[in-house]
């Protein structure tokens, strides 16, 4: 921008919204960054005298003390919640790793189920032509599942980012 | 009401201390954040419900999300945009849920007394602009309680939002148009000083 501030008649189109797009887009991110035009800018906008009359409304005073009590005596913390998940789930792990024996013997005993379902379906002489779309049909599903939880999360962030 | 090691002499500028400190659930830090940003917060959904008891139950709402949930706060961004932004949900969801007031409803915050002339005049300009607030749709009204009263900048608002920089000014541009219509209507008047 060729300016250090923003020239009286640009700031003028830009607080009617005449301006295009890019150019407005300039000139709102030089004012968010500076007092000097952004105070030009509200005293051009006709209707800040009636802004600056606005009185700030009052505190009802039980409020913070009503939000403290809550806090306080509310129900478990997220922030707390989640590590005990957290320790929770891996303690469950750790017992499973501990019946089973050790990892190793179980990502064994994993493959040996693999083979297994393999035999079984070699046995039976399943077609892979009947088998081709139901594996489709189950990662179509699948991918389904996963596009809709992630949407889910995603919503969840923004409201609480 | 600070705890000696919080002591801050400018708190604005300790701010994330005040933050982190809450977070790792010192009861004193919650204090002062609940302090400080429920008035803010109140005052958002006073000017959006535009009744004091739907602000008041959406402002001790808000502030109870705050700070159960200080965990899920990003650094990256202002921590008052964030409260607003769960403001802001709290507020949408406050409308859908009870559907029973207008967005019009609001308190009478008026003064009728007498008083000086350009007391009178202030109180009838900020009088008139709470009844235009009220004509226009909540989406505008937002903006321009962001920009105006809550003094977020354009890319704040923009976070807030979650929407383009050049949608936000959009929509400011557009809610100031309205405003200013509904403005003139509640006065009987022609556009305020300076209008275009």
């Amino acid at each position: 921008m060729p300016w250090l501030h923003v020239p009286d008649a640009l700031l003028a189109s830009f607080v009617r919204g005449t301006l295009p797009d890019d150019e407005a887009s300039s000139v709102a991110l030089h004012i968010d960054d500076c007092g000097a035009c952004q105070a030009r800018a509200t005293s051009a906008d006709p209707l800040s005298q009636a802004f600056a009359s606005v009185d700030e409304p009052a505190l009802p005073t039980e409020l913070i003390t009503g939000v403290l009590a809550r806090v306080e005596t509310g129900g478990p913390r997220l922030g707390a919640a989640v590590p005990a998940a957290g320790v929770g789930l891996a303690a469950a792990a750790a017992l499973v790793l501990l019946l089973v024996g050790d990892p190793s013997s179980l990502l064994s005993g994993l493959g040996a189920l693999i083979r297994a379902a393999e035999a079984i379906l070699r046995a039976v002489d399943v077609p892979l032509a009947l088998i081709t779309p139901v594996w489709f049909a189950a990662a179509a599903l699948s991918l389904a599942g996963a596009a809709i939880t992630t949407r889910r999360m995603e919503g969840r962030e923004t409201l609480w980012r | 009401m600070a705890a000696p090691a919080l002591r801050l002499h400018d708190a604005q500028n300790d701010e994330a201390r005040w933050i982190d400190a809450a977070r790792d659930g010192d009861p004193q830090a919650v204090a002062w954040l609940a302090e400080r940003y429920t008035h803010t917060v109140y005052r958002f959904a006073l000017r959006m419900m535009r009744n004091e008891q739907d602000a008041h139950d959406a402002a001790q709402e808000t502030m109870v999300k705050v700070l159960r949930n200080l965990q899920r706060y990003d650094k990256r961004w202002r921590f008052q945009t964030w409260v607003l932004s769960i403001a802001r949900n709290t507020c949408i969801d406050e409308f859908r849920r009870r559907k029973r007031k207008s967005y019009k409803e609001a308190p009478d915050i008026a003064d009728d007394s007498p008083g000086p002339m350009e007391l009178t005049s202030r109180r009838e300009r900020a009088s008139s602009l709470h009844t235009a607030m009220g004509d226009i749709p909540p989406m505008y009204r937002e903006v321009l309680v962001l920009y105006h009263f809550e003094h977020l900048k354009y890319r704040e608002i923009a976070d807030l939002l979650d929407l383009p920089i050049g949608t936000v000014m959009n929509r400011i541009f557009r809610a100031r148009k309205k405003l200013r219509t509904a403005y003139q209507v509640v006065t009987g008047d022609a556009a305020p000083a300076g209008a275009t």
